[in-house]
């Protein structure tokens, strides 16, 4: 009997290990339109990528690109039209509420109870994960300076942002989506805020997806750089191959700003 | 008992003010039904009505989330569904506690009108009959099980806007026979009261199915064959 559990036990580590050896996020042939009156618009095509444990995914483009419905598509908040998914090796389709659990989120569309405390929001919210840990919550509140007791309707734009990545970073995800996150922070919080996420990315346990217009962020934290134009990726590579790959019209280096806005001007003759 | 449907619970106790609003019509349901007894079949039927209104209530707080954010000044209120998605939830499970907390709110109700009637037996002694629950338990089944076709099918924005309106369309289904229930043979209103039960019950499996058909398609990822990426294995 005993060397039975320790049989199963054994299988039960070796398939984690092996779901663990798996990439943060593999993503295949993902689409998605919008109905409008009988002519379907497409709001992200064909979109194909993976992303390691470990790594963070610069997520650029203009307005209304497909940034956030990519976001929302893998985050399953909106429903896909066709695509598969696989979060922290698992299938979405057949394995959903495993790989919901592993997804930390933070952006537009996080709510909390404005009415109570981050404590109580934290213990409420956080029945929702198996892994939330109320005293990594607590501690990564007083990292980011938010006191637990305060209420949740009267934070700002940038204290809701920290508040948010506290509780997702509280209940271990093992791929974390970030929506625009850094622009209602103040630059000593951004640094804070900044410094978390690469010290998260130390244990390789997690793989970050970072959607920002602030591209000085994306200097110095991005692993890998996508640029979305109209529903597309444009192109996904590491960075330091794209700064070295695209130079400016002088042969300069350029930075990601002057990059995005370099391909933003060609897309806009094309 | 699943960590969703504690999670979800939760979410609900802090709807206050649909809460307080069910509670107080299931107060004066409580209250009219006391008095079913003394009041006759028709009479009973008709507060029933009022329970089905507080049951309504309650669903509202399940549909609501209790968080809610401004926009240029306007309250926007989102619903359950929108915050359990953003949170670990599956569309899947949603669904199916969904299912859940609407059939055990009507159980209870039905319990509540079963022990309801003891006192109202009581208090009306042999006016009192059997006949009266069964009036209050096939008009309230209808009425929970039609709503079922709003609170699965039509989606979340355009909820507000048509529960009035099938509310109004289902008590009108299934109050049509109140104002003939009079000239009607006991048998004859046992009958069409159990056939409305039955069509309500029907309505409210093919909504049930039907979204939960559609949310697994949704999860899949659509009708069509996954789609395969050059360069991929």
């Amino acid at each position: 009997m005993q060397q039975q559990t320790q049989i199963i036990e054994k299988s039960l580590e070796e398939k984690e290990a092996e779901r663990l050896a798996k990439p943060a996020l593999k993503v295949q042939g993902l689409e998605k339109s919008f109905f409008r009156f009988g002519s379907g618009k497409f709001a992200v095509k064909d979109i194909s990528f993976t992303l390691e444990r470990g790594y963070m995914l610069g997520l650029i483009g203009r307005n209304g690109a497909g940034k956030s419905t990519l976001l929302r598509l893998i985050l399953q908040s909106l429903p896909r039209k066709r695509g598969t998914m696989e979060i922290a090796g698992y299938d979405v389709a057949t394995h959903t509420t495993e790989a919901k659990k592993l997804i930390g989120y933070v952006g537009e569309d996080f709510h909390f109870l404005s009415k109570d405390t981050l404590r109580e929001n934290g213990r409420v919210l956080g029945m929702f994960y198996p892994e939330f840990s109320m005293e990594r919550y607590l501690e990564l509140l007083n990292r980011f300076e938010l006191g637990a007791e305060k209420m949740a309707g009267e934070l700002s734009k940038g204290e809701t942002t920290r508040a948010q990545l506290a509780f997702a970073l509280a209940h271990k995800p093992e791929l974390l989506l970030l929506d625009e996150p850094t622009g209602g922070l103040d630059p000593l919080v951004r640094q804070e805020f900044l410094h978390v996420l690469q010290s998260e990315l130390m244990d390789e346990r997690m793989g970050i997806i970072f959607s920002t217009h602030i591209t000085e962020d994306l200097d110095k934290v991005a692993d890998y750089v996508a640029m979305m134009e109209k529903g597309r990726l444009l192109f996904y590579e590491s960075k330091e191959d794209l700064l070295e790959r695209l130079v400016g019209e002088n042969g300069e280096r350029l930075t990601l700003k002057q990059l995005m806005v370099k391909l933003c001007r060609e897309g806009e003759k094309k | 008992m699943n960590r969703y449907i504690k999670a979800e619970f939760e979410l609900f106790k802090k709807q206050k003010g649909n809460l307080i609003g069910g509670g107080c019509l299931l107060f004066v349901f409580a209250l009219l039904l006391l008095l079913s007894g003394v009041g006759g079949s028709l009479y009973c039927a008709y507060v029933t009505i009022i329970g089905y209104v507080a049951y309504l209530f309650f669903n509202l707080a399940f549909f609501l989330s209790p968080a809610s954010h401004w926009i240029n000044r306007k309250k926007v209120i989102i619903t359950t569904e929108q915050m359990v998605l953003t949170l670990g939830e599956s569309k899947r499970t949603y669904v199916k506690n969904k299912l859940f907390f609407y059939l055990t709110e009507y159980v209870i109700m039905i319990l509540l009108i079963a022990v309801l009637q003891i006192p109202a037996a009581l208090i009306a002694g042999e006016a009192y009959s059997v006949w009266s629950f069964y009036l209050e338990v096939t008009v309230f089944t209808a009425l929970v099980f039609m709503s079922f076709f709003v609170l699965f099918v039509v989606p979340s924005g355009a909820f507000l806007i048509a529960i009035p309106g099938w509310s109004g369309f289902c008590g009108g289904f299934v109050g049509g026979y109140f104002s003939r229930l009079a000239e009607m043979t006991k048998e004859e209103a046992f009958e069409r009261f159990f056939w409305k039960a039955i069509v309500g019950i029907i309505v409210g499996v093919l909504s049930v199915g039907y979204r939960y058909l559609r949310t697994i398609i949704e999860e899949r990822g659509g009708l069509r064959a996954r789609k395969p990426v050059i360069g991929e294995e």
